[in-house]
């Protein structure tokens, strides 16, 4: 039997929309398909923290009928780590540009991998900052127009599942916006992945990316996305040559052997408490 | 009142429905449709001018292309029956359970 | 008491660090997260193994910003949370101090005060970052920070910051200084009878009816926490009550004026201090923390010599005493304000003061405290030229 409708709206603050984002802003697939995921795995909206930094995508939680927490630019992480240490059998999701995510929050971002944390990190990545007018960023492609890079990019830029793979996320996993369901069964995933997941999104920004690189509206960039990503499955079986200037999209990573952080912390807890008890039932 | 479209696949017990307040007129359906069925109008009473309309909805084949494929939320590709059980329009709950 | 430092007999040898890490557990305290830094990292120390005794979580942070943000987010869940640093460690947190000012979130930082500006002397005292206390981060705010003086004043006043934090919605500095921090001293660890505890009011009303920024209830309004079903969305944007982002200028006015409000309409009582000698002092000093242990001992010794003066020790640095100490002006020829720094509280006390006074410093930033017989000189002067 085919799956019942999701209700978009009973998860979305419906007040709220039509949302801030451009006409064919892939940031809305995003979001779709991250309620797609919720739904799909039945949790409560009461028990779901949304968390975000600065910048479009980070417009993103205060559409979301959840527990929703807009912070500083890059910190994201942070502020979600405190979340999660303090109630951790809550779930916490953040979402992030890659700007906000891998640059300003670069450090944050590495240290969440490596602690392995079980908090869900989407990052909507349109290799470019948006909101504050379309500067390069890390994920920024050699060579593209951005504000800050009239004449070419010359930075190079992360692979953000290498990335998170060699910090020690357990979950990675990249997806695009032209395949909202690939995405979503990705980001389904990853999220009741127990421990850092870090699921990559490629987007389209065609108003400040597209503009300056023969894009200028959202089916074009999406088009360009999507031709070229290349499903892994598929990949596996193409050579070097053929994946030449491609992406690969899917499951990249998962490791669910290592310890997930609050469960370590929480035998740490049991443990001094045992001893603790110990001690004052020895006496003096 | 929100401002909706429903169109009807009689034979296929299909229902779409486009939320006008929600559209912004982006293409990305229109692409996505592997049928032809939905086309781009003119709309000068929405700030973006444009929105999307269904061409024939008998053309549907159910694949929700286009409704996973918006950005905004903006048009369900339903079951006749599902129709009652999820939130229509931008602040009216017409589900059973709310 | 038996899973706490203290050997059973009340009295306890602590430093000042240590003082602050236990006076926060007692105060409700269950999640601290902290960077490495000297002269603080002995809370650190000391709630790390503290915490999970009392089912409280610690982590070490990536970094300064990191362990402000979490704290932020722990606070947000409804669970006293705290942070300590110093100098540099305390520029770094900035950012994230003002969102807690703005999204009105409880949390306590400390800030262990070395010399500086920059890495400076990080294992020496210094008094310098008070400024920075009250005008760190960016745009407006109202500031509460607190600078205890001995052991016990230490151990009540972290609690009193936890204590306004709660009840006020805001972070809470709490100014020690690298002597205070790691000087030990005999102390009776207060009983809970010696204080009170109080925790953020709650809403009274249905998650329908609730706002995060409610203000029918009064200047601080009461705060939900997440995952009880209040689903509240959060920004450091101006927002409207609703917590959601606004640009409408009447109400950015008056959200920003009703969060100073909040504190400075109760500033006289925030407004701490002791008054030692002062009845009929020509003289007063105006001094705080370890430096205020100092001017304590110069006082006492120019008395012995004939000279009238008093110690205004102040407890609160924020929200400045403006009123006692337009009092005192008009009472006193002079002040003489001590400070580890190259002369920031003695603005205040110019400001304050309002009158064509002497107002003179003592001022020391070599790393040491500010002896006593240098403060007495500077008494002995102001008494001659008076």
């Amino acid at each position: 039997m085919a799956k019942a409708a999701i209700d978009y709206l009973y998860y979305l603050r419906a007040d709220k929309l039509p949302h801030m984002w451009c006409p064919g802003c892939g940031i809305g697939i995003v979001v779709k398909a991250m309620i797609g995921a919720i739904d799909d795995l039945g949790w409560d909206k009461n028990d779901i923290a949304v968390i975000s930094g600065i910048g479009c995508t980070s417009r993103a939680p205060g559409y979301l009928d959840m527990n929703t927490l807009h912070t500083t630019h890059g910190r994201a992480l942070t502020f979600a780590t405190g979340v999660k240490m303090a109630q951790s059998t809550k779930h916490v999701i953040v979402i992030s540009g890659d700007g906000d995510a891998t640059a300003i929050g670069g450090n944050h971002f590495i240290h969440a991998c490596r602690r392995n944390i079980d908090i869900t990190e989407i990052i909507v990545n349109n290799n470019i900052y948006g909101m504050t007018g379309g500067q390069f960023s890390p994920t920024t492609p050699y060579g593209a127009k951005a504000a800050t890079t009239p004449y070419g990019n010359i930075d190079p830029s992360f692979d953000l599942v290498e990335l998170a793979k060699g910090a020690g996320a357990t979950y990675v996993a990249r997806a695009s916006v032209d395949n909202g369901r690939m995405m979503q069964k990705l980001l389904r995933d990853g999220m009741e992945h127990h421990g850092f997941s870090v699921i990559e999104v490629l987007a389209n920004c065609h108003t400040q990316f597209g503009r300056r690189n023969k894009m200028s509206d959202a089916v074009t960039m999406i088009d360009w996305i999507a031709n070229r990503v290349v499903a892994k499955a598929k990949a596996d079986k193409m050579t070097l040559e053929e994946l030449e200037g491609k992406v690969i999209t899917g499951l990249m990573y998962q490791n669910k052997e290592r310890p997930e952080y609050t469960d370590e912390y929480d035998k740490l807890i049991e443990r001094v408490q045992a001893k603790t008890s110990a001690k004052a039932g020895s006496g003096k | 009142m929100s401002d909706i479209i429903r169109y009807e696949a009689k034979e296929k017990d299909i229902v779409i429905i486009i939320d006008r307040d929600l559209c912004k007129g982006c293409d990305i359906c229109v692409q996505v449709c592997k049928q032809d069925g939905l086309k781009l109008v003119d709309a000068p009473d929405k700030w973006e001018g444009a929105s999307v309309e269904m061409i024939n909805p008998e053309l549907c084949n159910f694949c929700k292309l286009c409704e996973i494929q918006c950005p905004d939320f903006a048009i369900r590709v339903l079951r006749k029956d599902e129709e009652g059980t999820i939130t229509i329009g931008k602040s009216k709950k017409t589900s059973a359970e709310q | 008491m038996s899973s706490d430092r203290s050997d059973g007999s009340g009295i306890v040898f602590w430093q000042g660090n240590e003082v602050v890490a236990e006076a926060a557990i007692a105060a409700g305290c269950r999640f601290y997260a902290g960077y490495p830094i000297t002269p603080s990292s002995e809370i650190a120390h000391v709630m790390a193994e503290r915490l999970p005794q009392v089912g409280g979580k610690f982590i070490q942070m990536e970094d300064e910003i990191a362990s402000m943000g979490a704290i932020i987010g722990a606070s947000l869940t409804g669970v006293k949370s705290m942070t300590a640093t110093s100098g540099p460690g305390f520029s770094l947190k900035m950012e994230n101090i003002g969102y807690a000012y703005m999204a009105e979130v409880p949390c306590v930082i400390v800030n262990v005060m070395r010399g500086g500006p920059s890495t400076g002397l990080p294992t020496a005292i210094g008094q310098s970052d008070v400024q920075q206390a009250r005008w760190g981060t960016h745009g407006d705010h109202p500031t509460i920070a607190l600078a205890p003086a001995f052991h016990r004043e230490i151990y009540l006043s972290t609690i009193k910051a936890f204590n306004l934090s709660e009840k006020y919605r805001i972070p809470v500095m709490l100014m020690l200084d690298e002597v205070l921090a790691h000087m030990s001293e005999g102390m009776r660890v207060p009983e809970p009878s010696d204080y009170h505890l109080v925790d953020r009011v709650k809403p009274s009303v249905t998650p329908e009816e609730y706002f995060p920024y409610d203000t029918r209830f009064g200047d601080v309004p009461p705060m939900a926490s997440y995952f009880e079903g209040f689903r509240f969305h959060v920004t450091g944007l101006n927002h409207t009550k609703t917590g959601f982002p606004t640009t409408n200028p009447d109400i950015c006015q008056s959200e920003e004026e009703r969060m100073i409000r909040k504190v400075m309409k109760d500033a006289d009582a925030l407004a701490e201090y002791e008054s030692y000698l002062l009845d009929d002092a020509e003289i007063a000093i105006y001094a705080f923390g370890s430096t205020a242990r100092g001017a304590r001992g110069a006082v006492d010794e120019a008395r012995k010599q004939g000279i009238k003066v008093g110690l205004f020790r102040a407890i609160t640095l924020w929200p400045f005493p403006d009123k006692a100490i337009y009092a005192l002006a008009k009472r006193v020829k002079a002040f003489v304000v001590p400070e580890v720094n190259l002369g920031q509280m003695i603005q205040e006390v110019e400001r304050a003061a309002h009158r064509d006074m002497p107002i003179v410093g003592v001022n020391k930033v070599g790393g040491i405290p500010i002896p006593p017989s240098e403060i007495l000189s500077k008494i002995k002067e102001v008494a001659k030229n008076g």
